[in-house]
């Protein structure tokens, strides 16, 4: 059984106490108990701060993808009359997308919620699925004129009444509420079940120290022993006949205790309750309110109390007495409604109307000890009997009863009466005169579903040229289609390949409706919509929609584009319009979670193509007509000849028989030769075997020639490779006419019976088919038992009627649950709008994000928001490069790759389709950068940095984040905030506030173990508060640059400098100049070097940065410049390439890095390092370099130089592997995906796997 | 599609200016601009060409002129007979007309004699639709052009030229483009009946994305045929 628990009860103001904390203990006990069943868990969108909360309390217990967070316009709370319209439609959201989980029973946590809040509860108002309810209690209806004081909280109450009323199973949490149900909603016996409730587990008997009662004392004035009660002030509660009660013991009794009243009380009551004390002759000090206290406090008052009284008149159950006897306190209750069941005892209780009652019986345990400590006994073996197990399992239990019992009784829509009349139908499809074998198939089928609907034909011409349909149905237009298609209860699409399709698309996309697909792929049709100017750019966008950019490039890419048609089937918008898909052969199906994962085409129907068994096949007279001798062989092939169809496979078998040789054997080929290259091809090879007059061509065949040639057969060869999930009507024609049929095993054809058809192997070669020839040529009996057992099939299976029948079971079927999907759920949102209220753009963006799409593919959604406005071709942007073409190219299995890109305008981020055409160089006129939609399992990732968009962007990234979007950041450095000195001034602030936003993610990979490790420091000192673990990870970046897209080109003078750095030892600096990258440092140590006559060349490469403008002008101006000293500003990556190769060390002296690049670069051109000895660098660079002590002095670089030239050549080898952008993509793809299932080898690093055993950083409050 | 919310040629000077360069190429040229077209010729809108000026120049296009030729010549009578009758009277052709003008050029008057007629005539007169309406602009927008036609009728087409600009400047301010629903609803605001902006107003649906839109389109439907 699959259970949808909605939680909302615990997202409401009391989801710390009362029914809040029972709605999750209850789930949790569920959840630990549910063995076989499924549970998922709906949340409200609306109370988005509550969300992490949840999840949190539920972690491990329920996976990721069985959260549902619906979403709806507010604010709908029920207190206000003028949201009425509002929050009718979103309780149809709601049900419509509680629906949508398909769910056996639903178990709404609290009914009586949303006067004060944004709580929506509804039951039965959109879909009648099996619901059931907690109930607490009827106070309100019971106390009426106390607790319904206003018109707008009786109608209020009233309308969740109503719904009550429509729950299948109401769990009473006392046998009293259980009671109240029966006897106040009228609802049959098994209709409510106690399930009982319990109290959580730190509620437990202890001693009090003294520093807990001096404590109390010197807080809450409770000073004596004392007598308690909690539990909120209410009329009910009756608090005010508890102090006269107390007021009435004798006087040595009463001031040897207090009576405390421990619970949150408002002002005017504390008067009020203060004032009736004084008035009752209590002194200041006897009464205590204590107002609200902690939960720790709570549980002290507990255990120190000597006698707890709950003195209220009417309740569910009573809480705080089972809390109290847990605690293994004396309890008193009074007599009524649900206490008796929890205190269980009989001289435990009092008549709660009679003040002398109440005042017996407290004064008989305060005074009798023996009595009080029998209650204490009592109350913690009582206790015992209530535990969350137990009532989990009680509830499971009742579940399933009901369940069961409407299972049997079979009150599933499904088989709910139906209506005499017919349903009106709207048959969209290609109709005769249009050339399409499936215009056939609809003539055919239309009489037959003519008995289950009443149907208009809708077709672009508005007329149709077939007797039967033209008298029988009416003839629409698609016009005329559009303004009246509300007036029909039913619409069904024929979808197929070719262009008499190309309308249906967008009406489908308007018209919600059943669809036959007789063809998986549809990339014909829809790059004919293209190519005929109908929608322009509709091939790529339904390459890039349905398949992504991978299918996009490899059609701009090929020489032919005709290729990539039979490569990609671009039919998922189609099967997401649909509101049912039907096909003919189970191979569709396959072919559909072969394309869109294993969860899809689950409920697709599979009927098969119908045939209206054929009268007598009249042999001799159709032999006659076309000249064929009555005792020849014909061995035909039907339909139109092409290379799929193999026909040159069948002539070569057919040489290589007897039947070649044989002058009474005839092969015949009834159908259209190709057009091209394979026609002209196939035609030369019949006329040059010398048995050109024995093969034969027909052409296009009429209808009655085609059935001439079917009855003069004897056997039917039909041969296909290269299919796309297309039916072949021919093989059933063939069959039916009870021809001996040779087929090969491929798609759909496969799925015929093996003793109605002569099959041969998917690929068979030229012997198989052969000797099937032979074999049948040879032996007339076992051609005719063939031919008669294939009639027989087609008979039985493919009989016109049975199949309209199986079409009407799945359209009602299908229509059934559109009834309470999108379809149903505009229709019933518009029906409530009569008014034209509603604000149908919110709406819209609501249902969607409420209603995900499916099938659909789960989706990387990668940022690059600064890349998309300008390459500043900085580090950062070479990494965003490099990593976005290497995922763009080979996506991970199952996951889309989408560039998106934020619009700060717009609120939103869009699709950065025109960018990536650039980026992959294909063409960009097809595209628009439409806004992104998400669903659970999506991952965004930034990639791109910049701290004000990503800040900018929070609130939406956040709400993604609570749907079940999975957020991940790549962190580059956090150097800013580790040297700000170095940088601008803001650039410190801008990043913090980046980090923060991040740390809000749900996952970040740093570049280098070290940047995680700085990032762990920062997040325990700095990080917001969380609620769920964050995870952190590093990789390595690539250090192939031709991979991320190099510039190219040199200077005219290039040749010149390279001889002159090649002549003597040069020491290479590559770095933006900038303070922290150390060059002051470097050229002090280089000028004292050159003092000491150190024969060494420096080579500086990098652009001018910030804050160096002194610097560069001294080393423009350096006397050095141009002899033992160079710098290279912005020069391409080739140019540096070469330099690299003429160095002899690289210099990195920079105080602080994300990665360092340049090290791994250098270890690439196989040349040493030497480096600030800082973390990172010994982590990127290992043995590659030497380092030099990270000091600020000149000298501890002059001085590693000199050693360094001091030293042999030889004595540094440098380890020359490095990783590749490809590996670095995979890296950084495992660290997103480990957590998401996605990715099927994520062992490959060792620090990542270390890493992530350690990597949990839980931040809790 | 832009185009399908463009009813009017107010409408399409309305329009803020990519979506303007968009719509003006989808609707006269049958396709989108690629994005340096879309670049250049916003641009130059933005600097002050006039949007009628604009239009007038794509219409003197090669491009303009061959997709024309293409609707003049390759159709068969029928379809050509029944696409001017969607573009200027906006419905299919009773079989009368249908009869009538297709028997006329099958005599052989010119497929331009039956455009004339067909687009001067009363019903498109009251109908004025959009190509209707194009074709008054771009009338107004070539005869300035013309060196004999320059001075004839000036006043008149220069005082058509304004009002339509200043209806466009009221069309804008009328709908409330930046008055967006969303921004209502977050405030916790009920809209009253009376102050409901339009809901098919252009501006609003663009930041809604593909699945919403679809929503959208169905509601439409049902409500046209609701109300």
């Amino acid at each position: 059984m699959r259970l949808v628990i909605d939680l909302q009860a615990a997202q409401g103001p009391s989801r710390h106490r009362g029914i809040g904390r029972y709605s999750l203990a209850l789930t949790r006990g569920l959840l630990r108990s549910r063995g076989e069943h499924e549970v998922f868990i709906a949340l409200n969108g609306l109370l988005p701060h509550t969300i992490d909360e949840v999840r949190e309390a539920l972690a491990g217990m329920v996976p990721d993808e069985h959260f549902l967070v619906w979403d709806a316009p507010g604010p709908v709370d029920g207190a206000n009359p003028e949201y009425d319209a509002r929050r009718e439609a979103a309780e149809l959201i709601r049900e419509s997308a509680l629906a949508a989980l398909c769910p056996d029973f639903i178990l709404a946590s609290s009914i009586f919620e949303g006067f004060g809040e944004n709580i929506v509860t509804s039951i039965g108002r959109l879909a009648s699925i099996p619901t059931a309810t907690v109930l607490y209690d009827l106070i309100p209806l019971i106390h009426r004129q106390v607790y319904l004081p206003n018109e707008q909280v009786e109608k209020w109450y009233e309308s969740k009444l109503g719904h009550l009323k429509n729950a299948d199973l109401l769990l009473a949490i006392s046998e009293s509420s259980r009671q109240e149900a029966l006897d106040w909603l009228g609802v049959g016996d098994g209709q409510a079940v106690n399930i009982s409730t319990a109290a959580d587990d730190h509620f437990s008997p202890a001693p009090v120290d003294k520093n807990t009662r001096r404590y109390l004392e010197k807080e809450y004035g409770l000073e004596r022993p004392f007598v308690m009660y909690t539990g909120g002030i209410d009329h009910r509660k009756n608090i005010e006949g508890l102090i006269s009660a107390f007021a009435r013991l004798p006087l040595d009794v009463r001031c040897a205790h207090q009576l405390a009243i421990v619970c949150s009380v408002q002002e005017p009551d504390r008067h009020r309750l203060l004032k009736l004390a004084q008035d009752e002759g209590l002194a200041s000090g006897e009464v205590v309110l204590t107002g609200f206290i902690s939960e720790e406090d709570l549980l002290a008052c507990y255990r120190s109390c000597k006698l707890f009284v709950f003195p209220s008149w009417h309740e569910g159950f009573g809480l705080p007495a089972l809390e109290a006897m847990k605690c293994g306190r004396a309890v008193v209750v009074g007599n009524r409604s649900g206490l008796p069941e929890v205190v269980g005892l009989e001289s435990a209780l009092f008549d709660p109307f009679d003040i002398d009652s109440i005042q017996a019986k407290i004064l008989e345990v305060l005074t009798d000890d023996r009595f009080r400590a029998e209650l204490e006994r009592h109350g913690l073996k009582q206790a015992g009997k209530f535990d969350w197990n137990n009532t989990a399992q009680r509830a499971w239990a009742a579940l399933e009863a009901s369940h069961k019992r409407r299972t049997l009784a079979g009150l599933s829509p499904a088989t709910a009466p139906k209506s005499l009349r017919r349903p009106r139908m709207a048959f969209v499809a290609p109709l005769a005169p249009d050339a399409s074998g499936i215009s056939d198939y609809c003539a055919e089928l239309l009489p037959e579903l003519a008995k289950h609907y009443r149907i208009d034909v809708v077709h672009p011409r508005g007329t149709v040229d077939h007797p039967w349909i033209r008298s029988n149905c009416a003839v629409r237009d698609t016009r005329w289609f559009r303004h009246h298609a509300y007036e029909y209860d039913r619409v069904l699409y024929h979808f197929g390949n070719s262009q008499f399709h190309s309308h249906m698309f967008d009406l489908l996309h308007d018209i919600p409706g059943v669809v036959v697909l007789h063809d998986f792929f549809l990339s014909g049709v829809v790059s004919y919509r293209e190519g005929s100017g109908e929608k322009p750019g509709a091939w790529s966008q339904a390459l890039s929609y349905s398949h992504g950019w991978q299918a996009v490039s490899r059609r701009y890419a090929a020489k032919d584009p005709d290729e990539v048609l039979w490569e990609y089937p671009c039919n998922l918008p189609v099967l997401q319009d649909a509101l049912g898909i039907i096909v003919h052969a189970d191979y569709s199906k396959q072919l559909a979670q072969e394309w869109y994962g294993s969860e899809v085409a689950q409920d697709w129907q599979f009927i098969p193509h119908l045939r209206q068994s054929l009268p007598n096949v009249n042999r001799e007279r159709s032999r006659e007509e076309l000249g064929i001798p009555a005792d020849d062989i014909v061995v035909c092939s039907f339909g139109v000849l092409g290379s799929s169809k193999m026909n040159h496979r069948l002539i070569e078998a057919w040489l290589d028989s007897p039947l070649g040789q044989d002058p009474r054997c005839h092969l015949v080929f009834v159908g259209q030769n190709d057009q091209g290259e394979y026609g002209s091809r196939f035609e030369r090879m019949i006329r040059s075997s010398k048995l050109a007059g024995r093969v034969e061509i027909t052409g296009w065949a009429d209808h009655a020639t085609f059935r001439r040639w079917l009855d003069a057969a004897d056997i039917a060869v039909q041969l296909r490779t290269l299919s796309r999930g297309e039916t072949s009507g021919t093989v059933l024609d063939c069959m039916n006419s009870g021809v001996a049929t040779i087929v090969n095993a491929h798609g759909s054809m496969a799925e015929l019976p093996r003793d109605a058809v002569f099959m041969l192997k998917d690929e068979f070669d030229d012997a198989d088919l052969r000797d099937a020839l032979v074999t049948l040529w040879r032996d007339q009996s076992r051609r005719l038992s063939l031919g008669a057992r294939a009639k027989e099939h087609i008979k039985r299976h493919h009989q016109p009627r049975q199949c309209a029948a199986s079409y009407a079971e799945a359209i009602e079927r299908y229509y059934a649950r559109a009834a309470s999907g999108g379809p149903g759920l505009i229709r019933a949102i518009m029906e409530n709008d009569s008014a034209g209220e509603l604000d149908w753009i919110n709406l819209s963006g609501s249902i969607s994000r409420s209603l995900p799409l499916s099938p659909r593919r789960r989706r990387l959604l990668v940022d690059v928001s600064v890349l998309v406005q300008v390459d500043a071709r900085s580090g950062i942007q070479r990494v965003v490069r490099s990593i976005l073409s290497q995922w763009l190219a080979e996506p991970p299995l199952g996951w889309m790759v989408e560039p998106v890109y934020a619009d700060l305008a717009g609120r939103c981020y869009r699709y950065a389709r025109r960018f990536t055409s650039g980026f992959l160089s294909v063409p960009d006129y097809w595209c628009e950068d439409d806004v992104v939609e998400t669903y659970p399992g999506d991952i965004f990732v930034a990639l791109d940095y910049h701290p004000e968009i990503l800040t900018r962007q929070h609130d939406i990234l956040q709400e993604w984040r609570l749907r079940g979007i999975h957020l991940h950041a790549v962190i580059y450095d956090l150097l800013p905030v580790l040297l700000p000195e170095h940088f601008p001034a803001g650039t410190k602030e801008g990043h913090e506030g980046w980090l923060k936003a991040v740390s809000q993610f749900d996952s970040v990979a740093c570049i280098s173990r070290s940047v995680a490790d700085e990032f762990k420091d920062w997040l325990e000192n700095n990080a917001p508060e969380r609620q769920r673990p964050l995870l952190v990870n590093w990789f390595h970046l690539g250090a192939d640059t031709e991979q991320s897209l190099p510039t190219k080109g040199k200077p005219s003078d290039a040749e010149q400098q390279i001889a002159l750095l090649r002549e003597g030892p040069s020491f290479l600096a590559v770095g933006t100049i900038e303070p922290r990258k150390g060059h002051r440092q470097v050229l002090a140590a280089f000028e004292a070097l050159w003092a000491q006559g150190v024969q060494a060349k420096l080579v500086i490469v990098g652009k001018m940065g910030w804050q160096m403008d002194e610097f560069a002008a001294r080393l423009r101006g350096h006397p050095e410049i141009g002899r033992r000293m160079f710098w290279l500003e912005s020069i391409t990556d080739e140019y540096l390439d070469d330099i690299y190769r003429v160095c002899s060390c690289l210099l990195v002296a920079s105080e602080g890095e994300g990665f360092g690049l340049p090290l791994v670069e250098a270890a690439r051109h196989g040349i040493p390092a030497l480096a600030r000895d800082i973390p990172v660098f010994r982590e990127v660079a290992g043995p590659n370099a030497v380092f030099f002590a990270n000091k600020k002095d000149p000298k501890a670089i002059a001085d590693a130089v000199k050693k360094l030239l001091s030293e042999s050549a030889n004595s540094h080898k440098v380890d020359k592997t490095w990783i590749t952008w490809k590996k670095s993509s995979q890296d950084l793809l495992a660290c997103i995906l480990q957590n998401k299932g996605g990715a099927e080898d994520v062992l490959h690093d060792g620090g990542i796997e270390a890493d992530r055993r350690s990597g949990f950083v839980g931040v809790q409050n | 599609m832009h185009s399908k919310s463009v009813h009017s040629i107010l409408d399409l000077l309305a329009l803020p200016v990519p979506d303007f360069v968009a719509v003006s190429y989808e609707m006269l040229l049958g396709r989108r601009p690629d994005s340096q077209e879309m670049q250049e010729r916003s641009g130059v809108v933005r600097a002050g060409l006039g949007r009628a000026r604009f239009l007038a120049d794509m219409s003197r296009s090669p491009e303009y002129r061959q997709v024309n030729r293409r609707k003049l010549e390759e159709s068969d009578d029928e379809a050509y007979v029944a696409d001017l009758f969607v573009r200027y009277l906006e419905r299919s052709p009773d079989p009368a007309g249908l009869r009538h003008y297709t028997a006329l050029l099958r005599s052989g008057r010119k497929r331009t004699r039956i455009l004339a007629d067909i687009s001067n005539s009363r019903e498109a007169r009251v109908k004025r639709t959009f190509w209707f309406e194009l074709e008054l602009l771009l009338a107004d927008e070539l005869a300035d052009r013309h060196w004999a036609a320059r001075w004839i009728g000036r006043a008149r087409r220069r005082e058509r030229q304004r009002n339509r600009m200043t209806e466009v400047l009221c069309q804008r301010s009328i709908v409330p483009l930046s008055v967006s629903m969303g921004e209502s609803a977050a405030s916790g605001a009920t809209l009253r009946t009376s102050q409901r902006p339009v809901v098919q107003s252009y501006g609003d649906t663009r930041n809604l994305g593909r699945n919403a839109r679809r929503l959208l389109a169905r509601v439409s439907l049902l409500r046209g045929a609701a109300f």
